[in-house]
């Protein structure tokens, strides 16, 4: 079972021709579906490449395991020399060299689904076969014995899963029963227990009876309204992509999850109903393996009553301010995150209303007098001028600093004395960036602070007076230009406070200031800062292929755009390979060895 | 200053220092067999490292003490010790600024500290330990052993690949010193001081671990 499980999901990565064979075999009412284009794969590596990579060999190498057991068995069953050889002769002939000669068509796209009711919910993958006795001579000799052949199908019931298949198709399915609904029907399905019957054999065995109905009818009667037809799932697979995610609504399936999982454990949950608890609907995503870099690329679709207050609280430009306080040229990584604080805490009130009140129906009176009493105490202007929502933490280095420590000398006579001596050690040089209009209230509060003795001021830069023993560095700090400045590098500090910044700061701002989040690293110079002497071989060997393959990652998360919010994960490649695809492989090549 | 944003930096600098000790343990005999030992675990070379580690919640899959949690525990084990008989005047000191630990006591004779060690083992370890002593001293013949019950090397291995970074530069070193002037010594690392009274022993703890060297030591004093 493991054995096809890892194998159907390995294979599911590497998988399409007639894209719409298998679709028009899937319900149109999945919950999340998950597509490998086989066509978009194969137009960036061949089959002999995934034969020869890590991964190939390791399906190769299981697939030709359970083979070796049987050529042992039939060696050990025959008496005869001569018998011995055939056997061996007929089982060399039939060891698999390829992933694509395991019975299943690699070559047309493979799907991942997951589908429920309010009883059951199910993981189901569906592939095509190729060769219907190619794919069943690679079963375990046990499985072999379980195979029932039926009219148009034949099927293996495994002890939660099911595997059915007839000439054209494989689907598996697992089954999970909810918890929820026995609580919720126990007088009803009582009835059916057994004498004696545990509940954990109870439940399984009528979840058992429940997925194979499901199985029969999904693989055996026509599909009426497939997904194939499914106007929204067809739109989110983008074009290239070799790979597509699609949840038909997030926010209802996490709801939904809560509640199957039953009351002991999400009391909260219980009683929600159809609440979109996270606000978020249709999620999409792709994969794309281009030249020189590999994306994937999200989309989530915010629901209409939530949206107005997510496009408050999001739709904020980062302040010119904090884009133009650091060199873009040099920065090894930075994170950026600029929300509308002033929106934010004005939305709050709401959207706790429309979050809790709706998970919590019995107290949707107290949620909103909280809420109300939260605009009333809290003055939204003045917290939002105090903290705009800019933030900005750059890592501009690793410095050097001499640190003390103690240990030990000893005479002639082996006696014992304590000495100081010093060492160098790598610390991180980093800036971090707040965006404040109170300039004022800021300086009294570091006033109080030399007062007290936390800070000196000089030049305008702040000082923290921090224990060497607390944090491995200095700390500096400058208000300028609506903007609170922290910093571990006094230069850095003294030329903010000065206000002669000579910055480049043309690479990163468009990405900045288009983008609500952005965390981004400099993968190369991030690692080649870092002593490896102290690495592992494959931690080298890793560093040694990033240092020759990679440029850079970015994270980065839009701002809303109509009713949705797009984040991208996107790793450069110096485009040494024919694509990223390929790149990833011999990836693991690198690594594995 | 932010509390996570510290501890952010806190992460990158741990991946950042690899991790230094010391292990020392002194013992200074008198004439009858009685005396007193130090045993000292010196951080300081990895301070930073561990004030940084000291502000997280766990690390490498482990929980990290609070101070108040290393200073509870190493009160225990002071405690444990001082009620062993033939253990007095057990004193300790713990240094949260260098990361220094200390615990020192007097004893009767070298039994009392094979019986301390045996406090802190297992019912199992406590009869291999009966088998194979750490500490002996012999008035007649006039030798002291050091030895060990446990194969290091193979309690290494059971550890954890990332968890054994922690031992690559560790150092070890025991002194003993004695009133009558030392005659030889079996461990050919150890060497024996100007005054022939004290011996040191100084190994990296990797070559102890792999086999390479060992603390074992039979010491021969002359009559």
């Amino acid at each position: 079972m493991k054995k096809i499980i890892a194998t159907l999901l390995l294979l599911n990565i590497f998988i399409a021709v007639q894209a719409q064979k298998l679709e028009s075999k899937i319900p149109n009412n999945v919950d999340v579906l998950v597509s490998a284009n086989a066509e978009n794969l194969f137009k960036l590596i061949k089959v002999s490449d995934i034969d020869e990579s890590a991964i190939g060999k390791e399906i190769l190498k299981d697939l030709n395991r359970g083979k070796n057991i049987n050529r042992v068995e039939s060696v050990v069953e025959s008496e005869e020399g001569e018998k011995k050889e055939d056997s061996k002769e007929i089982e060399e002939r039939d060891k698999v060299s390829s992933v694509a000669n395991a019975g299943i068509d690699i070559k047309s796209n493979a799907y991942y689904f997951f589908s429920k009711t309010d009883s059951i919910s199910y993981h189901n993958f569906y592939v095509e076969l190729k060769d219907r006795e190619l794919f069943e001579s690679m079963l375990s000799k046990r499985n072999k014995k379980k195979i029932r052949r039926m009219e148009g199908y034949n099927i293996i019931e495994g002890r939660s899963d099911i595997r059915i298949w007839n000439d054209d198709y494989l689907l598996l399915v697992n089954g999970d029963v909810s918890r929820g609904y026995f609580s919720t029907h126990k007088e009803r399905l009582d009835k059916l227990r057994e004498e004696k019957e545990f509940t954990y054999s109870f439940r399984k065995r009528i979840g058992k009876g429940w997925t194979k109905k499901y199985v029969l009818d999904l693989f055996n009667k026509n599909v009426i309204g497939s997904i194939a037809s499914n106007k929204k799932f067809q739109k989110s697979k983008k074009k290239n992509a070799s790979a597509t995610l699609w949840v038909r609504n997030y926010g209802m399936l996490m709801t939904d999850l809560f509640k199957s999982f039953g009351s002991s454990l999400y009391p909260l949950y219980a009683d929600v109903g159809n609440q979109n608890i996270y606000g978020v609907e249709e999620v999409t995503a792709n994969l794309f393996f281009d030249k020189s870099d590999a994306r994937i690329l999200l989309d989530m679709s915010v629901s209409p009553d939530m949206k107005k207050s997510f496009k408050k609280i999001y739709n904020k430009r980062m302040s010119r301010n904090l884009v133009n306080s650091f060199d873009h040229d040099k920065a090894l990584a930075f994170w950026s995150i600029s929300i509308d604080t002033e929106e934010t805490l004005k939305q709050y009130p709401e959207l706790l209303n429309k979050m809790y009140g709706g998970i919590l129906p019995k107290f949707q009176e107290e949620m909103e007098i909280v809420g109300d009493l939260f605009s009333l105490v809290i003055d939204e202007e003045a917290v939002g001028r105090l903290i705009t929502g800019d933030a900005l933490l750059v890592l501009n280095d690793f410095s050097k600093e001499e640190v003390e420590y103690t240990t030990y000398k000893y005479d002639e006579d082996y006696k014992r004395k304590e000495v100081t001596k010093t060492k160098e050690e790598f610390v991180p040089d980093f800036t971090l960036m707040i965006g404040s209009e109170e300039e004022d209230l800021l300086n009294k509060f570091f006033k109080l602070g030399e007062k007290h003795k936390a800070v000196e001021i000089e030049n305008n830069v702040v000082k923290f007076k921090t224990k060497k023993s607390d944090i491995p560095f200095n700390l500096y700090s400058v208000v300028k230009n609506d903007v609170l400045y922290l910093t571990t590098s006094e230069t850095n500090a003294l030329s903010i406070a000065r206000g002669n910044n000579n910055f480049n700061t043309k690479k990163h701002s468009k990405l900045v200031r288009d983008n609500s989040t952005v965390f981004y690293v400099d993968v190369n110079s991030v690692l080649n800062k870092i002593p490896n002497e102290w690495m592992s071989k494959s931690e080298k060997e890793a560093m040694r292929f990033s240092t020759d393959n990679l440029n850079d990652g970015v994270f980065r998360v839009s701002r809303m755009k109509g009713n949705t919010i797009s984040s991208e994960l996107k790793i450069s490649t110096q485009g040494t390979e024919e694509n990223t695809l390929k790149l990833l492989l011999e990836f693991i090549n690198a690594v594995a060895k | 200053m932010n509390k996570r944003l510290l501890l952010l930096f806190s992460v990158i600098s741990i991946f950042l220092f690899t991790s230094c000790f010391e292990f020392v343990e002194e013992v200074t005999f008198n004439k009858d067999g009685s005396g007193s030992a130090v045993l000292t675990i010196n951080l300081s070379k990895s301070k930073t490292k561990l004030a940084s580690i000291m502000l997280l919640d766990s690390i490498n899959g482990y929980k990290v003490p609070s101070k108040v949690t290393i200073r509870k525990k190493v009160q225990e084990i002071v405690s444990k010790i001082k009620g062993t008989k033939g253990v007095h005047n057990v004193k300790n000191t713990l240094d949260f600024n260098e990361f220094i630990v200390t615990v020192s006591c007097d004893f009767d004779n070298v039994e009392a500290l094979n019986e301390v060690i045996a406090n802190f083992s297992s019912k199992k370890h406590i009869e291999a330990i009966k088998k194979n002593k750490h500490f002996t001293f012999n008035e007649k013949s006039k030798t002291f052993t050091r030895s060990h019950h446990f194969d290091l090397g193979k309690e290494f291995r059971k550890t954890k690949n990332q968890d054994r970074k922690v031992f690559e530069t560790a150092t070890y070193t025991s002194v003993y010193r004695f009133e009558t002037p030392i005659k030889s010594t079996e461990n050919n690392q150890a060497r024996i001081s100007k005054s022939k009274k004290a011996i040191m022993l100084h190994l990296q703890a990797q070559d102890i671990i792999a086999n390479k060297q060992t603390i074992k030591n039979k010491i021969q004093l002359e009559n």
